[in-house]
């Protein structure tokens, strides 16, 4: 990439950026309440603290281990259930009502169900998987039975043995699946483990942390541990285009 | 018996009646060609083979077979190599010999190029390629194609066609040929068959069994006439 | 010419009956909000919800979540507010401009348990409590440190140590309490009276008040919450402000009086907490209830904050208030 491409594509979200933090001066101006709206520098200034302080790594770190965890859960008990689901219309048929159920739950009743049976560091990875889960199956099963119904036909045909379905075809089907959709069920979940931590008030990360802020009224403080979270979403996000990217040059995956 | 026989099958959807009564048995180790007008029933005559539909009555006899799809329904997120190689797992289960049958055969198509490179990087004439060796590597008795070349510019055609004559030869079987192509159906029948009417019977319009497929000059006087003759039974 | 005179005389004294009357509509019809949060701080205006008049003014209370007073007297929409005092102060600090006018409960946390037990016996349990960055925390731990009683926050028993488990709220300990899932919980009232009377084995272990005179070899119980009001009205019309404050030094009288319609009251005045808790002079001398200017509860203000400093700066505001902050100082 040149300069002048490099340039186009960083300009974009320049502008974007300064038109957001124009209207929120705009806002904080008008409205005048620096304790409810606090201006930008403000909350920079309080970032800035935030950066000096082991805490701030710790919380972030663990934060994003819940994540990472929750996720990891979720793929794993998704993927072997999809490949089952995809082999048997039985199994389908079972899971089906089930994970319809776990997709209607509202987030917040689970969290607060939850609170009751869960310690304060797991419950944050237990919520995230209950609705990461129902997404990533219905992602797998619908990608290996309705977007590859002639390739399952195929197989049938060519009486594919069941063991290298399970182990050959599907898995690399729905790795392929994976790297897709990790794109938006990632951030998803980080988002409820911050909200099962602070309710959870999980020791050692960043929704307990904001819910301290809300408590002490610091709400500058708050606002720049939000702007840590969409931080470490983009940083997330990079993680996962870096590992598509290498799974593309290591031939694993095509996508 | 490694042949194809229907035998009194009635077949049909909900809106049309496919098959009554229909009995027909298909020319051992041959290539039969089957041509046809849209919507006769021509990939419903090779899914009931197939056994991915069953009739309503009658019965159908068909050994182990080879498929080529229309589309090439190749796995995209395997390799070439792969997609033929799960494909043979269950004929050859020494992964050694397995390889190396597979590799062969690739080089003989001239692929072998494109042995880890994915579907999505070949071409639409090299992805027909593939999936044509995919089924004749199959070990099967019959091969059933259902208009594998469609959608190809003619160049390719033939190319692919020649591609089919030269794996025949190697491994006969019998083999049910759909196409709407009449160039096709000249290079590599041996019998032309027309499938038609409601509910549909088999027409004999050809026999080339006698002609040599290696060496057929389809600008021979004799060709031209079937060409003509073909074109206007089966107006396309 | 009469007719002239006539129509400007009846202007004239139109115009005065609407002067004066708008006048002394404005006097009669002003009325102030009061904003108090749900439970205990509710109770400290009881006397208020009954007859909402003080000295010919009117004062309208909403009882709502701790929340939504806070974001009130941020926005300056509440004209009085009860709060938990270090938020006061902490809004105070912030620039919000809202003084301290009374305290107006002194402390209701307990400690509830199933069997007797002692503050060294509470090593190698778990405490539920509520409070979590707030006063049940800080004064708690500070009654432990005072005891020498090592503490640790956690979800599991952990030998030797007090294990304290924060919940959000005492609607989350209760059940887990009455069903013996929780040993010992620390809890306020009326959550207190709720869990003794649903389940008899129950019983109070410490009295946290006492515990807290005890350590600060000073008065029993600490300034938990109390009155601000805005600078604005306190410049408008402070004989207003102290007219209240004499009406609320006779809430707890009245409250022990009343006792038998508290329920309903504080029902229709919008709670939820206290529409269903059978009010009796146990509970109601349990809340401590004592209304004390800020000028008197000074110095015991200041212990307090500052207990809650060493604790964590930010839950006053990362300062001691100054002077100002304590109305009549």
């Amino acid at each position: 990439m040149n300069k002048k491409q490099i340039l186009i594509t960083l300009i974009y979200p320049i502008v974007a950026l300064v038109l957001f933090v124009t209207i929120w001066t705009l806002c904080a101006l008008a409205y005048s309440k620096p304790l409810i709206l606090p201006y930008f520098w403000e909350v920079l200034a309080e970032l800035w603290k935030l950066l000096s302080q082991g805490s701030f790594y710790l919380a972030l770190l663990a934060t994003t281990a819940r994540t990472l965890l929750g996720f990891l859960l979720a793929t794993i008990i998704a993927w072997v259930l999809a490949q089952f689901a995809a082999d048997n219309v039985h199994v389908r048929k079972v899971l089906n009502p089930i994970v319809t159920v776990l997709r209607s739950l509202p987030t917040m009743s689970v969290i607060l169900l939850a609170l009751i049976w869960f310690r304060s560091g797991i419950l944050p990875v237990f919520v995230a998987f209950l609705v990461a889960f129902p997404l990533l199956y219905s992602s797998f099963v619908l990608r290996l039975t309705q977007d590859n119904a002639d390739i399952l036909e195929m197989c049938a045909v060519f009486k594919v043995p069941c063991r290298v379905r399970m182990f050959k075809l599907y898995p690399s089907i729905l790795l392929s699946t994976l790297m897709r959709i990790t794109d938006s069920i990632l951030p998803l979940t980080l988002k409820v483990i911050v909200a099962g931590e602070v309710l959870a008030n999980t020791v050692n990360s960043v929704g307990v942390n904001m819910q301290n802020a809300r408590l002490n009224v610091e709400t500058a403080n708050l606002l720049a541990w939000t702007v840590a979270c969409v931080v470490l979403c983009f940083v997330l996000q990079a993680l996962v285009a870096l590992v598509r990217y290498i799974l593309r040059r290591t031939n694993v995956c095509p996508q | 018996m490694s042949t194809v026989t229907f035998d009194k099958v009635t077949f049909g959807y909900d809106n049309k009646q496919i098959f009554s009564d229909f009995s027909f048995v298909f020319n051992l180790d041959c290539v039969n060609v089957v041509m046809g007008d849209s919507g006769v029933g021509k990939s419903t005559l090779l899914r009931l083979s197939m056994g991915l539909n069953k009739p309503s009555q009658g019965q159908i006899y068909c050994p182990e077979c080879s498929v080529v799809f229309q589309e090439s329904r190749l796995v995209e997120q395997l390799t070439v190599f792969d997609n033929i190689d799960i494909v043979l797992h269950r004929a050859y289960p020494d992964k050694k010999q397995r390889t190396k049958i597979i590799v062969n055969a690739l080089q003989k198509a001239d692929i072998l190029q494109y042995a880890k490179r994915y579907p999505q990087q070949l071409s639409g004439g090299q992805r027909r390629r593939a999936a044509l060796l995919r089924a004749f590597l199959y070990p099967s008795q019959v091969m059933l194609l259902d208009e594998p070349f469609r959608g190809l510019d003619n160049a390719i055609k033939q190319s692919l066609a020649k591609d089919f004559l030269m794996w025949y030869g190697d491994t006969p079987k019998t083999v049910i040929f759909v196409t709407h192509d009449v160039e096709v159906a000249m290079t590599v029948g041996d019998y032309i068959y027309k499938l038609q009417d409601n509910p549909a019977n088999m027409r004999l319009l050809c026999d080339l069994s006698t002609v040599d497929k290696q060496n057929r000059d389809l600008y021979s006087p004799y060709f031209n006439k079937l060409r003509q003759q073909l074109n206007n039974v089966c107006e396309m | 010419m009469k007719k002239i005179l006539v129509v400007t005389f009846s202007l004239l004294i139109l115009c005065s009956v609407l002067l004066f009357g708008g006048c002394a509509n404005t006097n009669t019809d002003k009325t102030y909000s009061l904003v108090v949060p749900d439970g205990a701080p509710a109770m400290a205006v009881a006397s208020l919800l009954a007859d909402n008049v003080v000295n010919g003014t009117k004062v309208v209370t909403t009882i709502t979540t701790g929340q939504d007073a806070q974001s009130k007297v941020l926005s300056g929409q509440a004209d009085l507010a009860i709060l938990p005092t270090n938020l006061a102060a902490n809004l105070y600090n912030k620039g919000s401009g809202y003084k301290l006018v009374t305290v107006n409960v002194y402390g209701l946390l307990y400690l509830v348990a199933s069997q007797d037990m002692s503050l060294a016996d509470l090593q190698g349990k778990v405490v539920a409590s509520i409070g979590k960055s707030n006063t049940p925390e800080y004064v708690f731990k500070k009654i432990l440190s005072d005891n020498n009683i090592p503490y640790a926050d956690g979800d599991v028993a952990q030998s030797g140590v007090v294990t304290i488990r924060y919940y959000t709220s005492a609607a989350e300990i209760l059940p887990l309490l009455l069903s013996g899932e929780i040993e010992c919980a620390l809890i306020g009232e009326p959550a207190v009276s709720k869990a003794l009377s649903a389940n008899t084995s129950l019983r109070i272990v410490a009295d946290l008040q006492q515990l807290w005179g005890n350590s600060s070899h000073g008065a029993e119980g600490y300034p938990q919450a109390g009155l601000v009001v805005s600078q604005k009205l306190l410049d408008e019309n402070s004989a207003f402000v102290d007219s209240l404050v004499q009406r609320l030094m006779g809430n707890n009288q009245y409250m022990l009086d009343n006792a038998d319609k508290l329920g309903k009251l504080f029902e229709e005045g919008g709670s939820q907490e206290l529409s269903s808790v059978a009010f009796d002079k146990t509970l109601i001398q349990r809340c401590n209830l004592n209304t004390v200017t800020a000028k008197d509860a000074y110095n015991g203000l200041v212990q307090y904050f500052e207990t809650l400093y060493n604790f964590n700066a930010a839950s006053v505001g990362n300062k001691m208030p100054d002077n100002s902050f304590y109305y009549g100082l």
